[in-house]
């Protein structure tokens, strides 16, 4: 009897518990969907974010001597983003200045309107997709363009909620986002997410004419994403002569684990 | 009610921390698997069935069938094979318990075999760590005093 009268007791505290843990559980997240609990949230993750990215940041510096070759070879790296991005930017003030009535409502639309978004939550490094503190109420719509620094593309808006969004970067697998040449207009082909540091550029037809360390850029084909938004370069052009495409290996011009915030361009047709 | 409070409370902690803080380390860090180092050790020292349903909740969450397989095989391997609350049976049950999460990955593609295999890698140090932390804590005056049995 007092066996039963135990296991009966030690049965109801267990599903006492673990009611009140799945209640709280469900308080929290119905809490989360309302504006304010979900700026708290976001708050805090945020906060999470940067500190966590800052450790990391250390963490890199302590096992990376300035004097190493690896270190030398970042700072390189750094460097051709920076001037790929300036480059970038240079030919875009030169069609400006030819074209500058269709460019100045261009930069109405879309650079000066874009949404300003934080990081708040990454997940691992093979799936690349992370979490931004903006929503559909801020007007974000799915497949719109996250550019980052100095217009070079981070990734593509995946799934909105109301207040925050998911970005699919570049390097996903899923990713593939219609690429040109800085300087031409037309697609020559679609760059697609790879397992590795490097994008993969397919379809490109073998007329195409391509060299190491071109520029690749969107090409504004589809409607969301604006052209002219810096992706890579090209590493390397891959030409089999019974293959009826050319592929080219695209380097990234940033790494996109160092950035806590991002800008979310309008769609290109009507601004967000 | 205590308890359960406090444990939903650590679940949200935890679940922020591994989104936002665990997941913006560097290389190999960034899989370190706190949500289920955590899970483990309260379905040890808490309890199965709070154990069960914390990973019944993480698979909630992250719509994880891992965390759900946890969740089904944690208390037969917590009352069959490691019933102790020593840290080689809390070390057992994370080497069994995450092969099966590995064996999981293997059986349904779009989970990353490499991603099991270094959280694997991670689960026994944060094992040995959270357990070493636990008994601290359950050291502490403050602990005993708020995990006092009402009377």
């Amino acid at each position: 009897m007092p066996r039963a009268w135990y296991t009966a007791d030690r049965i109801r505290v267990r599903t006492k518990r673990i009611g009140i843990f799945f209640g709280v559980l469900v308080l929290v997240w119905l809490l989360s969907h309302t504006t304010a609990g979900a700026n708290v949230f976001h708050g805090i993750q945020e906060r999470l974010y940067r500190a966590g990215a800052a450790i990391g940041r250390v963490t890199s510096r302590m096992f990376t001597s300035e004097d190493s070759l690896s270190a030398q070879l970042n700072i390189c790296t750094n460097r051709l983003g920076a001037a790929v991005a300036q480059s970038a930017d240079a030919f875009a003030y030169q069609r400006e200045t030819t074209e500058w009535r269709a460019l100045v409502h261009y930069k109405e639309r879309t650079a000066q309107q874009g949404v300003a978004a934080h990081i708040i939550a990454r997940d691992t490094p093979e799936e690349a997709i992370v979490t931004i503190n903006r929503g559909s109420q801020d007007g974000i719509g799915e497949g719109a363009a996250v550019v980052v620094g100095d217009g070079m593309l981070f990734g593509v808006i995946d799934t909105v909620t109301e207040t925050s969004s998911t970005v699919r970067l570049t390097a996903h697998a899923a990713s593939a986002i219609p690429g040109a040449i800085l300087g031409t207009e037309t697609t020559i082909g679609l760059v697609i997410g790879k397992e590795g540091v490097l994008l993969s550029m397919e379809y490109i037809p073998q007329s195409t004419v391509l060299a190491t360390h071109d520029i690749v850029v969107t090409s504004g084909l589809g409607g969301k994403i604006q052209s002219g938004i810096v992706i890579g370069t090209v590493d390397d052009v891959i030409a089999a002569p019974s293959a009826p495409f050319l592929r080219a290996a695209i380097r990234p011009v940033h790494d996109s684990r160092v950035w806590t915030t991002v800008l979310v361009m309008p769609y290109p047709e009507q601004g967000l | 009610m205590k308890t359960g409070s406090i444990l939903a409370c650590l679940f949200l902690l935890f679940l922020l921390g591994e989104a936002s803080f665990i997941h913006a380390f560097p290389g190999i860090l960034s899989h370190i698997p706190l949500m289920t180092i955590a899970g483990m050790i309260v379905m040890q020292r808490v309890g199965m069935e709070e154990g069960a349903a914390w990973f019944l909740a993480l698979a909630l969450f992250h719509s994880d069938i891992s965390a759900l397989c946890i969740a089904i095989i944690g208390p037969i391997l917590i009352t069959r094979l490691f019933t102790t609350r020593s840290v080689y049976a809390l070390i057992g049950f994370g080497i069994s318990a995450y092969s099966a999460v590995l064996l999981i990955a293997l059986i349904f593609p779009p989970h990353s075999v490499t991603a099991a295999l270094q959280s694997e890698l991670l689960l026994l140090p944060g094992l040995l760590i959270g357990i070493s932390m636990v008994r601290f804590c359950e050291r502490s005056l403050f602990t005993r005093i708020a995990l006092r049995p009402s009377s």
